[in-house]
């Protein structure tokens, strides 16, 4: 009876053991922990990646950091499928600013004109003397393999734009945010700000997951909702190579390579993937630590949520559980990017802050006048604000948001130039 | 009372294995995987805006509310000049709002407020506005234009940008701009020609500020600024 009796306490001892140490992991593996952050991608010209450092996102077999982040610099030629049309050799001839993955002062130019309806319409634009023609897109490339191909803006296309390229440090932990979190900001935005500002959410196509949508947060137009999407569609549309998911080129002309153009390489990876590992490997922009501990940009911190910046330059998210499924199926969330908290200083959706280029893409027709809140992470390595990069300071840049930013930044007026300079402070150490 | 089969060994045996089943059942619960869900949208947050403003057409305007405008935003920064025509109204940036134009000087005793670079206006050069160049196969970005910056007695134009339905009367209506080289006057509003190169395309059915005396040109909004054009060149 009695070693009946110690063999049940032993049980009931060793399950509570095991029900304890359940529940920690639990615990621990649903908190939520600061995601890392560094400029830790140097553009190294021997040994590209020896010296980088990823967040802790998986590999695949056989694949490295490192690797990922060369391919990321590799400068095509005609011989590999660059172009017929494109506007750069390489993903870090416009996403290298201070370190590989970030931002750059290059601009894409996009055109079109709208209907008797007032609806945009993509333009159909004639190259090779009319004979050939590239149709229905708003992006005209700057470059061409050859001069037959070079594309032209057609003076009829009287909507015009620069887009300034964008940075994609820490961009596998924004593709990591559950659509429902960018949802429930917009549905919390009126009630936080009078009902003046109401972010729209637009739901994109996943490319890898055909049939499936999801909401969109990369590109000015949050065109894209994922980074193997946008990888894809960058190295079709930027360098003109093809790839699985967007199998062919946009024009033939003086072309020499067969679709797709983008191969997998020993170990099985596209270059398409590589690109994806490598963005979703990088960490988070990291802020000026010294100047954000300083006096003025503390004081600035505060004025930027009390007088509104914070409704839409949203200052803290965190991302999805690890394990969760997102984009359609095609990944799932590890735990390297799952429950970490970030601080993007967006909400990832479209405002008309009275900016708009007058071009949809993927949204409805309303988003023609909308741009994606530019996330201020990493925004000290900026020169060129805004989307077109029209604005050189930041007391200009601040001043041309209207439309829903209005009383936000009627608010900023209100402040005395002290204020006004420690707010500037703490932007420059964001 | 727990009694397990067999003998001690065999019942160390099951206890252990009993063990490891519910820590391993315990472990897939708690690391199971989860969909994105289905996305919840309040209809105001998905493709509407709050309380667009719809153009109205303003009543005639006053000096008084021209002088009351500037001091709201300049406060006494600049003054309204004294020839005729010198301010005029209409939607210049294309956002359905009122906007006013006014001819003004600089204040002289103010002109460290006007320029100073953390204002609550901008100063803008109209013959420096950067405008893409059609038909062009590169388009290279001009280099950063020098900070502008007003001079005494200086010609300017201001323009203040319309909130809402009451236009540049509203209190909310602070966007301003102070556009050097805008021509000298006097100014008044005509409807925008059918295409303005470099423009967007939200002024096309709005207004610009039209100066026919002297060489005749016309302000457009750019997006960003004010850009100053020849009549004939359109």
């Amino acid at each position: 009876m009695r070693d009946h009796l110690r063999s049940y306490l032993r049980f009931v001892a060793a399950l509570a053991v095991v029900c304890l140490l359940g529940t920690m992991t639990f615990v621990l593996s649903q908190g939520s922990s600061q995601a890392p952050t560094g400029f830790s991608t140097p553009t190294l010209n021997q040994n590209p990646g020896s010296q980088s450092v990823s967040n802790g996102f998986p590999e695949p077999s056989g694949d490295t950091f490192a690797q990922d982040q060369s391919v990321f610099e590799e400068q095509e030629g005609v011989d590999n499928g660059l172009g017929p049309i494109y506007n750069a050799q390489a993903c870090v001839s416009c996403h290298q600013n201070p370190v590989t993955g970030g931002i750059s002062q290059v601009t894409e130019l996009r055109v079109g004109h709208n209907d008797a309806f007032g609806n945009f319409v993509n333009p159909s634009i004639n190259i090779n003397d009319g004979q050939s023609i590239v149709p229905n897109r708003s992006l005209v490339n700057d470059r061409a393999i050859c001069a037959e191909a070079q594309e032209r803006t057609p003076g009829s296309e009287y909507i015009r734009t620069f887009r300034t390229s964008l940075n994609t440090l820490g961009d596998g932990f924004v593709e990591a945010i559950d659509s429902n979190t960018l949802a429930a900001i917009a549905n919390n935005q009126p009630s936080q700000s009078g009902g003046r500002i109401a972010g729209e959410f637009v739901r994109v196509p996943v490319l890898e997951a055909p049939g499936h949508i999801r909401g969109g947060r990369f590109g000015w137009k949050n065109q894209q909702a994922s980074l193997l999407s946008f990888s894809s569609d960058a190295y079709l549309n930027e360098q003109g190579i093809s790839n699985r998911l967007n199998p062919t080129d946009t024009t033939t002309v003086c072309k020499t390579t067969t679709d797709p153009e983008d191969h997998a390489d020993s170990i099985g990876m596209d270059d398409i993937d590589h690109f994806t590992t490598f963005m979703r490997g990088t960490k988070a922009p990291p802020v000026d630590s010294v100047l954000l501990a300083t006096s003025d940009a503390q004081a600035g911190q505060q004025l930027f949520s009390a007088i509104g910046c914070n409704v839409c330059h949203v200052t803290s998210i965190t991302t999805a559980p690890p394990g969760t499924v997102i984009n359609g199926g095609a990944f799932t969330v590890p735990a390297a990017l799952g429950n970490k908290v970030i601080h993007p200083y967006s909400d990832f959706l479209l405002h008309n802050v009275g900016t708009g280029d007058g071009i949809v893409q993927d949204g409805p027709p309303d988003t023609a006048n909308k741009m994606r809140t530019a996330p201020l992470w990493g925004v000290r390595t900026r020169d060129r604000l805004m989307h077109d990069g029209e604005s050189l300071t930041r007391n200009e840049a601040i001043l041309r948001h209207a439309g829903e930013a209005t009383f936000v930044i009627n608010n900023y007026r209100s402040l005395s130039t002290n204020q006004k300079n420690q707010l500037i402070t703490f932007l420059n150490s964001l | 009372m727990l009694r397990l089969p067999g003998t001690r060994e065999a019942q160390m045996r099951i206890f252990y294995l009993t063990v490891l089943g519910i820590a391993v059942l315990f472990w897939s619960c708690t690391t199971r995987t989860t969909l994105e869900g289905p996305v919840a949208i309040r209809a105001s947050a998905d493709g509407s805006q709050p309380a667009a403003p719809t153009h109205v057409h303003s009543s005639p305007t006053t000096a008084v509310e021209v002088n009351d405008a500037l001091h709201r935003i300049f406060a006494g920064a600049v003054i309204a000049t004294s020839q005729g025509h010198s301010f005029t109204t209409g939607d210049f940036n294309g956002d359905g709002s009122d906007d006013l134009a006014v001819l003004v000087h600089p204040t002289d005793s103010k002109l460290k407020t006007l320029n100073h670079p953390l204002a609550n206006w901008t100063i803008q050069d109209a013959t420096q506005a950067f405008v893409p160049p059609p038909s062009q196969r590169v388009i290279f970005l001009p280099p950063k234009p020098e900070p502008q910056s007003a001079r005494s007695k200086e010609l300017l134009l201001a323009v203040i940008h319309g909130y809402g339905p009451n236009g540049w009367r509203d209190s909310n209506s602070q966007q301003a701009y102070l556009v050097r080289h805008a021509g000298s006057g006097p100014i008044e509003t005509r409807p925008a020609p059918d295409r303005v190169e470099g423009a967007p395309v939200s002024i096309a059915h709005s207004a610009i500020i039209f100066e026919p005396s002297g060489t005749p040109g016309f302000l457009f909004w750019t997006g960003s600024q004010y850009a100053w054009r020849r009549a004939s060149s359109n």
